[in-house]
């Protein structure tokens, strides 16, 4: 299933929506994999990525 | 006020290794911030599509495009490889999957609607393809002793910019190439490397959030989008 994820990732001082389309079983897995993705991707903890709203898309 | 054409990367102002447009669309990796959606919609005039190139951000760096066709690297998996089939279908572009080891379309290729250039390393049947899909003569060559030529030159149908250190008989060249004219500028605060910073087509332009004015200005007088 795919999931678009959005909500807002805090990089220093600044804070910023993003929107990431993400491939995955479940809301839980998608949150799962966003977070993986701005760690392995932007060096950001798990408390600097605020998940706001999963839809699924279809 | 008008803001002027600055955008970054969540923080990386080195756009086009994200992102590539040509007239009808614009390709961007998954994870996008919102407000550049809005500024890529607005400035460049194109919907943005979202490609999963295996995994990677760098969307733009496996990617060569012009109106006619796309090439893509054999990293993007069949996720991507769909989106491109699809891509393909909406915007009736032709598409070429690349399996050479010099996979980095966006690095190696620059090309327009009336010519290309691309890394001479590439082999001459890999060359011959992609002249094919992408509709156009594609002549290898270096630019400034790189072969990397996607990097170092960036082209629209209105103008190209090029190297800093290009040398004037070579930007003559180019201009014959591309059939418009265009001129050597630096990017991002003195960066050389015009292709990696700048996003555009025929309609209008992204540059990376470090450029000053005057790079600005010059980018605006090559690709002829001056308003």
């Amino acid at each position: 299933m795919k999931y678009e994820v959005s909500g807002d990732i805090k990089m220093g001082i600044k804070s910023r929506k993003f929107n990431f389309n993400v491939e995955a079983n479940s809301e839980g897995h998608a949150k799962t994999k966003t977070y993986a993705h701005f760690g392995a991707k932007n060096k950001l903890k798990k408390g600097n990525v605020v998940v706001k709203n999963i839809k699924e898309v279809k | 006020m008008i803001k002027p054409p600055k955008a970054d990367f969540f923080g990386n102002p080195f756009l086009s290794l994200y992102f590539k447009a040509n007239d009808n669309f614009c390709l961007g990796p998954l994870a996008i911030d919102e407000m550049l959606i809005k500024i890529i919609n607005e400035r460049l005039e194109v919907p943005l599509i979202k490609v999963d190139s295996g995994g990677s951000d760098l969307t733009g760096l496996y990617t060569a495009l012009n109106n006619k066709g796309v090439v893509f690297s054999d990293i993007f998996g069949d996720v991507g490889s769909e989106t491109m089939k699809q891509v393909s279908k909406d915007y009736n572009v032709h598409l070429h999957k690349s399996s050479n080891v010099h996979n980095a379309n966006g690095n190696n290729i620059c090309v327009n609607d009336s010519g290309g250039i691309i890394n001479p390393d590439i082999t001459s049947p890999e060359i011959k393809k992609i002249s094919d899909v992408l509709g156009v003569e594609i002549i290898p060559m270096e630019i400034a002793g790189y072969k990397t030529v996607g990097s170092m030159c960036m082209a629209t149908n209105s103008g190209f910019i090029c190297h800093n250190e290009t040398p004037p008989e070579v930007i003559k060249e180019l201009e014959t190439i591309f059939k418009v004219k265009g001129i050597n500028v630096t990017v991002n605060f003195g960066v050389p490397f015009a292709g990696t910073a700048v996003i555009a087509n025929s309609n209008g332009y992204l540059i990376g959030s470090e450029s000053t004015g005057v790079e600005v200005q010059r980018v605006e007088e090559a690709l002829d989008l001056m308003r």
